[in-house]
């Protein structure tokens, strides 16, 4: 499958946030958009989920132009977001949390067996299923909200700055995770970093995104050897 | 002692019933962030709607009598009509204006509430209306305190509808979802739930639980009237602001407070006074705890 975007602008009022930007990211590979504050990452993966309305341009599911959709049906087509910020539901436990991941999932076995899986790849939230989820630590929360959206198996992960504000070590763990799923599951990655350099570790390819437009497209290894990202985003 | 064993059984029971009504002040605020005037006037209707499917099973309503059986036959009905009343006013008042301004959705709310009374003062006339009693008269005494079957029934009735609210917001999906919206409504949505969905169940519930409220205070006062909705919604919004607004346990809390509350000073303070005394403890209870008993600081 393919999720796309083409020709897309959007903005917030008069300010446009995104100036024709054509993105695409296939099932089983792994997209990475880096780009600094403000160059409208967060914008692009907001229009992909309906979120933010488009002003024109499409967003293709496979071809189909889901930009009409409402944001729930979005989500319920198999494109599930990990919003930046967490964004866990605080006063719901972590299971709770992780049931409202399944929240279109109603068969039973289904269901346990997502748990399961997303247990498997988060032990920490097993351990802490009983607990209100604002009641954990940043990284168990951003463990959370990856395992909540991987709850319904979702064709594409769309990834939001994950490892914005925790620890290094936390980061690594968290990046460990998302390498494996790269490796052993076919869901299409799309990873929105300021940290190009650990994005691009594990992408295959790479959009950079300035002042909300596409200037660079290419594999990660020529990005990540680009003297201009090398300056503006990796620091060496 | 029995003074005091008195008008904490008087303050139950009216607080179950400010309880009830707060819950739906509380769901709407804790997901939509609004205050929905309306509701006064919904817990109006439940009433009135009482008092037709009594007219219409043929019960003398002036100074008439129900059996617990027709009083049940009322309550389902009522509900229900409530909990659509509810559903529509949303879909008409409330949804057009949803991403507007907060201010807007007041105004339409106030709009509502206006609407509906007056709609029911032109249906249905601006007389007080009588309403047959459930166990009219009947009493037990615990040493000089007198108990009415009705007051034990009006308390049981809130105390099973909480019941069954807390165990479908803490167990079932959709609770789980109400929950959720209320804390995140972007995440919420970003996990494929239907707010529209959501915010129809929530004020389905809320209104129902407000019609049920109108109802007992129906069969418990035998009279009801147009504009019944005003003090008791005002009432009940105090009760949702004292728990702590947005929250349902805090709800039901700050109800059955305000209750007995009011009670025990209309009781050794002055009757006269008892509104008055119930505000004063609120802006006293606010001045302490800003975010209510329960309420916790949105950041």
């Amino acid at each position: 499958m393919k999720l796309s975007v083409e020709r897309l602008s959007a903005g917030y009022g008069s300010i446009e946030a995104l100036h024709d930007v054509s993105m695409c990211c296939e099932t089983g590979e792994t997209v990475a958009i880096i780009g600094g504050n403000g160059a409208g990452k967060s914008t692009a993966l907001n229009c992909i989920c309906g979120v933010v309305p488009i002003s024109c341009g499409e967003v293709c599911l496979d071809g189909r132009d889901i930009s009409d959709e409402p944001p729930h049906k979005i989500a319920r087509m198999g494109i599930a977001q990990v919003p930046e910020g967490r964004r866990v539901f605080p006063r719901l436990t972590v299971l709770e949390n992780l049931e409202m991941g399944a929240y279109m999932i109603d068969d039973k076995a289904v269901f346990r067996e997502r748990l399961g899986y997303a247990y498997d790849l988060f032990p920490r939230l097993h351990e802490r299923r009983w607990q209100n989820a604002g009641d954990l630590s940043g990284g168990e929360q951003q463990m959370l909200v990856i395992g909540r959206a991987l709850m319904r198996n979702p064709r594409f992960l769309l990834l939001d700055e994950p490892s914005l504000g925790l620890a290094p070590v936390v980061v690594e763990n968290i990046f460990d995770v998302i390498a494996g799923l790269v490796k052993t599951s076919e869901v299409g990655i799309v990873l929105v970093e300021q940290n190009a350099a650990i994005a691009l570790s594990i992408a295959g390819r790479g959009y950079v995104l300035e002042n909300g437009a596409v200037i660079l497209d290419a594999s990660a290894e020529a990005l990540l050897s680009d003297d201009k990202v090398k300056a503006a985003y990796i620091g060496g | 002692m029995y003074l005091l064993l008195q008008q904490l059984i008087n303050g139950l029971a009216v607080g179950g019933i400010y309880a009830l009504i707060a819950i739906g002040y509380t769901m709407v605020y804790g997901i939509l962030f609004f205050v929905n005037f309306a509701h006064g006037d919904i817990y109006m209707l439940g009433a009135f709607c009482a008092f037709f499917v009594f007219t219409f099973l043929g019960i003398e309503v002036t100074g008439g009598a129900i059996t617990v059986s027709q009083f049940l036959i009322a309550l389902i009905p009522s509900m229900l009509a409530c909990a659509a009343l509810g559903v529509v006013i949303e879909r008409f008042a409330y949804r057009p204006i949803r991403n507007g301004s907060r201010l807007s959705a007041m105004i339409s709310a106030l709009g509502a509430s206006i609407f509906l009374s007056n709609a029911a003062t032109y249906l249905f006339g601006s007389q007080t209306k009588p309403m047959p009693k459930l166990f009219a008269g009947k009493y037990f005494t615990v040493g000089s305190a007198t108990i009415s079957y009705i007051q034990t029934a009006v308390l049981i009735v809130s105390l099973i509808l909480m019941i069954l609210l807390h165990i479908f917001i803490k167990h079932t999906k959709l609770g789980k979802a109400i929950r959720a919206v209320s804390d995140d409504q972007r995440a919420a949505v970003l996990m494929g739930i239907d707010m529209d969905m959501v915010i129809s169940a929530t004020f389905a519930i809320g209104s129902a639980l407000a019609g049920a409220a109108g109802i007992m205070v129906g069969v418990y006062y035998a009279s009801i009237y147009p504009t019944m909705g005003g003090i008791a919604g005002i009432k009940a919004f105090t009760a949702a602001i004292l728990g702590g607004i947005g929250n349902i346990p805090g709800a039901m809390l700050g109800g059955i407070l305000l209750g007995i509350i009011e009670s025990l000073g209309g009781a050794y303070i002055s009757f006269g006074y008892r509104d008055a005394i119930a505000f004063v403890v609120l802006i006293i209870a606010l001045c302490a705890m800003p975010t209510g008993i329960l309420g916790k600081g949105r950041s």
